[in-house]
């Protein structure tokens, strides 16, 4: 039934809205046949919604008959309006030309507006009941005809009872007295007819009347039998097997078994979302982490490797990185036309996003046209019946469901609704850890700017490494120069060691300051002195060297 | 005129209708007087005890003439039953249900539809022109419940419409 309602539906929309503009309906006739259409829908829905033991099917169907309601008002709606405002529609000729009778034009109050406010209803009647019993509210009169004229005085009344009792009583006693005279009558005429019976024909005659009875009784029995099988009598009705009765039980047994599945179906929830954040949880968050990962280092300023700000959770926090947004068309074209990087995951977006745009971009092309068409007809209710009958298509059309024959729920497709909202549940806690982390790398990054600046240092002094080497190469040529018993002495200062040595040759041997620097120097000029160590005679005069090396001190 | 003796003729029928169903022995147009009531009332009305005290003077009266002893015989009963019934119409006039309810009603104040066979039956028997503990025990099969209550709607309404066709 339920297949059935959903492929009119289908049907229908079809119908509603045609490729062809031309077909689209357009005349109050045409609406008013749809307007019946939806009707019948709508009541096959509703006995099904109101049937349905399985609980998963129910919530969807639920979905599908509101949405079916709601466009059968919105055409109703609409017919007025054709109808010149009138409220009252004439259907009467389509009725006739669909071959339909008019009990297809009552609407049916579905069951779910009494049964889903049971208990709110209940309550209410309560409610009252208390309100009635605490104010002491009495009931309608019982019976406006004894509040008639005032009651006699008390003598007065007893006198009249007695005399109508009396009359009554005498009346009586005729009635009997009519009866047994009667009956008196008859057996004296009987006497004095002096027909006395003998025992033989006494019971002659008992037989008679009673051959007699029995006979009339089975040829009654044997015309009714003829009677009903030439169908001009109704068979009588066998209380165990009377169908309606049955069809009565069976709904409430159907009821019933709604109920417990129903419950069933919320306990399950509860068990296999626990089980899905079980089982799959970790996948997830491995999954989530990861993207979000990928995310940092993509995102990662390349010049200065500083991280991005992560989204915030009023924002959906790293809603945007799993599902990345569709790139602008601006980004897109600076896509296109620039570098290939990040270019891997931009595709990987695109493809996606494509994907998913594809079927939307189908559907709303599709609920487009008539919108545009109809105008002034409201079609609200279109995108939600459509949505319903996907579903539909999607879950259960093709579902092979011969394993169930309780009409259970369905644990997958449980867990096929409840994995998003795991999902939502771990991604915010991975979020929150993923904060920290990020904090922690932005802290780590500030850190290591700073030991850069440092390091900035460092390579300025990478400059003197230059020097250095030429010291070092210069010096050990010179140390090879170096006549025995020689000794060098380095001089100079951290800040012109170079133009030291050129000082040096220009002869700084006055140049106190590096004298100073001497003791300090000494590690490697320690070594380089400790070769010509042996050399006691002291290069005087325009020989001296003086260098400087203080890179000891430099790391 | 004639629509006055059609009227005599209906009751004399009805009257001699009663006085036979009671005839102390078949065919013999007598009637015990101790019937003369409950045959009176046969007729569909209810006299009170008064009235039937003076119906009875009056047969006995009639009846010093004859040498019958405590029989009546029919044509006194007609003559007496017709001018009694004709002649006092207006006072045999029946009660209607409303009317009987008011009377019933003295005895339930507080309206609660019924009232307790016990203590109506002692207001019976102690009151008014009192019923005999065989009266009293006919009534209660017809009008007390179960348990003891006379639902008085209905009762009167069995009151009001018992053989009402004067």
């Amino acid at each position: 039934m339920w297949r059935e309602a959903m492929m009119e539906l289908l049907d229908q929309l079809e119908a509603e809205n045609p490729e062809d503009p031309a077909l689209a309906p357009k005349d109050l006739s045409e609406w008013a046949c749809i307007y019946i259409k939806y009707l019948q829908i709508m009541r096959k829905l509703e006995t099904a919604y109101d049937q349905m033991v399985h609980p998963q099917k129910r919530q969807d169907m639920r979905k599908a008959l509101e949405a079916c309601i709601g466009r059968m008002l919105e055409i109703r709606h609409w017919m007025v309006k054709l109808n010149r405002g009138l409220d009252f529609i004439n259907l009467d000729d389509i009725l006739v030309d669909l071959k339909l009778g008019p009990e297809v034009l009552e609407v049916p109050v579905p069951k779910y507006f009494i049964e889903d406010r049971a208990k709110e209803l209940d309550d209410r009647d309560k409610f009252l009941e208390a309100l009635i019993e605490k104010y002491n509210v009495k009931g309608p009169a019982a019976s406006p005809i004894i509040r008639i004229g005032a009651p006699l005085g008390e003598d007065e009344a007893i006198l009249m009872i007695q005399k109508n009792e009396r009359g009554r009583q005498a009346r009586e006693r005729a009635r009997l007295a009519a009866i047994t005279k009667r009956q008196r009558q008859i057996e004296d005429r009987r006497v004095r007819l002096g027909v006395t019976l003998s025992h033989e024909e006494a019971a002659r005659k008992i037989q008679a009347a009673i051959r007699g009875f029995l006979w009339r009784r089975r040829i009654k029995k044997e015309a009714d039998k003829e009677l009903m099988f030439i169908g001009m009598k109704p068979k009588p009705r066998d209380p165990k097997r009377d169908p309606q009765m049955g069809e009565a039980k069976n709904l409430m047994r159907r009821k019933r078994v709604q109920l417990e599945h129903g419950r069933e179906y919320d306990e399950a929830i509860v068990n296999l979302k626990g089980k899905v954040r079980e089982l799959e949880g970790q996948d997830m968050r491995e999954t989530i982490q990861d993207k979000v990962n990928a995310w940092f280092v993509e995102k990662r300023n390349p010049d200065t490797g500083e991280y991005p700000d992560f989204p915030d959770p009023d924002d959906g926090g790293s809603r945007a990185i799993l599902n990345p947004p569709p790139p602008s068309l601006a980004s897109l074209l600076e896509d296109a036309a620039g570098d290939g990087k990040g270019k891997g995951k931009d595709g990987k977006g695109d493809a996606k996003k494509d994907a998913k745009k594809d079927p939307k971009k189908d559907k709303k092309g599709g609920g487009d046209e008539p919108q545009a068409e109809e105008q002034k007809i409201g079609a609200v209710f279109i995108p939600a019946i459509e949505a319903a009958v996907q579903e539909f298509v999607a879950k259960w059309q093709d579902r092979d469901e011969a394993d169930n024959f309780h009409q259970k729920y369905d644990a997958e497709l449980v867990k096929d609704e409840l994995r998003p909202i795991v999902f939502e549940e771990i991604r915010l806690q991975v979020d929150g850890e993923m904060r920290v982390l990020l904090q922690n790398l932005k802290d780590l990054v500030e850190a290591e700017r700073a030991a850069k600046l440092g390091k900035k240092g460092k390579k300025k002094k990478g400059k003197k490494k230059e020097p250095f080497s030429r010291i070092k190469k210069e010096l050990l040529k010179e140390a090879k120069t170096l006549a025995p018993g020689e000794r060098v002495l380095v001089l100079g200062n951290s800040r012109e060691p170079y133009l030291c040595a050129k000082k040096d040759e220009k002869d700084a041997a006055g140049d106190g300051k590096g004298k100073g620097k001497d003791g300090k120097g000494g590690g490697k000029p320690g070594t380089a002195g400790s070769k010509p160590g042996t050399a006691d005679k002291k290069k005087k005069g325009g020989k001296k060297k003086s260098l400087c090396s203080d890179w000891s001190c430099g790391a | 005129m004639s629509k006055l003796n059609d009227k005599h003729e209906r009751v004399r029928a009805r009257v001699r209708e009663a006085f036979i169903l009671f005839e102390h022995k078949e065919g013999s147009r007598l009637v015990d007087f101790k019937d003369v009531p409950t045959a009176v009332r046969a007729c569909g009305v209810n006299p009170t005890a008064v009235q039937m005290t003076h119906i009875l003077d009056q047969l006995a009266a009639l009846n010093a003439e004859t040498d019958a002893t405590g029989y009546v015989g029919l044509e006194n009963f007609e003559l007496v039953v017709c001018n009694f019934l004709i002649q006092q119409e207006a006072s045999l006039f029946r009660d209607d249900y409303h009317t009987l309810l008011r009377a019933f009603r003295a005895f339930d104040p507080d309206g609660r539809g019924f009232i307790d066979a016990e203590s109506f039956k002692s207001l019976l028997t102690g009151k008014g022109e009192a019923l005999s503990e065989d009266e009293l025990a006919k009534m209660m099969t017809v009008a007390a419940d179960g348990e003891g209550k006379i639902w008085y709607e209905d009762y009167a309404q069995r009151l009001a419409n018992d053989g009402r066709t004067i």
